[in-house]
């Protein structure tokens, strides 16, 4: 039995509509209500995002004047980590939106990839524009307002354990989920290149 | 109903097999084929005011759709693969299927089961290929050279065959 025989009883296998099927102008309600459910997610999202970076920074701005140039430095250096760190996620976000759904599916797929890299960059290297930033200025403000005592010492203690669970959280999501992901992408990807190599030589 | 709203419902409505053939290969079990489904309507409307008409609906169409079913299984949307079983079929349009359908309807389920098999992008061409999309669409709709197309067709038509011959057997 070959593919070509089997054509015209695969064209004829008309699946029916499952249950819940709806009629056109049901579907199309359900349609509009679920894209416009999906578009206020993502503006949520990048205003949430933005608004707690405000928020940060109105907050630390307004209590810096009072403070010694320890605290200061501290809480300079989360401001400035904060509007790092919005800059680098809107730029990374951004770029993964370049390729639409609608392109050749092995573009898309290339796009995968290369948006699976930037995160897979974006988190291995996530103590040194996120943690370690964030964290030395929250010690370095706690030690100008509180100075050099326990509290300190059991603060920087807390903020350290805290970053260390965060960075193993991030470097669990590369290893279990970003890395096998991109292993199965370049796979495919591969599969189609190999086939262009045999094809040559066929 | 406005101008895009018509052209997407005779969008879906011409392609409407095709798509749920789709989400028969590439969703598991009903309630996902329900969802996925759901997800490529959804990218379709959204996408709509993108499409320029510089390639055909249709291949517009299977791009969006094949693009959206292997990103649904890449981002986990279900967990463990679940092999297709005869209760777990879509409910069939009976009305649909020709007199005397019972071997070919058999037939057609060994089909479904040997796609399942596939690596996921050999799955879109046998898709397309037993849609009768033509290798120059399919070229354009996977990215892929034409003779690229025929090459992979070749030895994916060649599995399939030896599978559903042991299956028949």
């Amino acid at each position: 039995m070959n593919l070509d025989e089997l054509k015209d009883s695969w064209q004829a296998d008309a699946p029916g509509p499952e249950p819940g099927h709806r009629n056109e102008e049901e579907t199309m309600q359900a349609i509009r209500l679920q894209a416009k459910r999906f578009d206020r997610k993502l503006r949520i999202r990048d205003w949430l995002e933005t608004t707690a970076a405000l928020v940060v920074v109105a907050i630390f701005a307004a209590v810096l004047p009072s403070m010694n140039w320890l605290a200061r430095a501290g809480l300079g250096l989360v401001i400035a980590a904060c509007f790092f760190i919005a800059w680098r996620l809107h730029a990374t976000r951004r770029c993964r939106q370049a390729v639409g759904a609608d392109r050749p599916v092995a573009e898309v797929l290339a796009a995968e990839v290369r948006r699976i890299d930037d995160q897979i960059g974006l988190l291995e290297s996530v103590l040194w524009w996120y943690i370690l930033p964030i964290a030395l200025g929250c010690v370095m403000a706690v030690a100008g307002m509180r100075g050099l005592g326990w509290f300190t010492l059991g603060y920087a203690g807390l903020v350290i354990a805290l970053g260390a669970f965060i960075y193993w959280l991030n470097q669990r999501a590369v290893r279990a989920g970003l890395k096998p992901r991109r292993r199965e992408l370049v796979r495919m990807l591969e599969a189609d290149r190999g086939t262009r190599t045999g094809g040559e030589s066929e | 109903m406005n101008e895009r709203e018509t052209f997407f419902l005779r969008l879906i409505r011409e392609n409407d097999a095709s798509l749920r053939r789709l989400c028969r290969i590439y969703a598991p079990d009903a309630d996902r084929r329900r969802d996925l489904y759901q997800e490529i309507l959804v990218n379709l409307w959204r996408g709509l005011p993108g499409y320029r008409g510089d390639s055909r609906p249709g291949t517009w169409l299977y791009r969006v759709a094949l693009n959206t079913a292997l990103a649904f299984r890449r981002d986990g949307k279900w967990g463990r693969e679940i092999p297709v079983a005869p209760s777990d079929l879509y409910r069939r349009d009976e009305k649909a299927q020709p007199a005397g359908s019972a071997e070919r309807l058999q037939a057609v389920e060994r089909l479904y089961t040997a796609i399942g098999e596939l690596p996921d992008s050999d799955k879109a061409l046998v898709l397309l290929y037993l849609d009768d999309v033509s290798y120059r669409e399919m070229g354009e709709i996977m990215g892929f050279s034409e003779s690229n197309v025929g090459v992979r067709l070749h030895r994916i038509r060649k599995r399939l065959g030896d599978r559903l011959t042991e299956g028949a057997a």
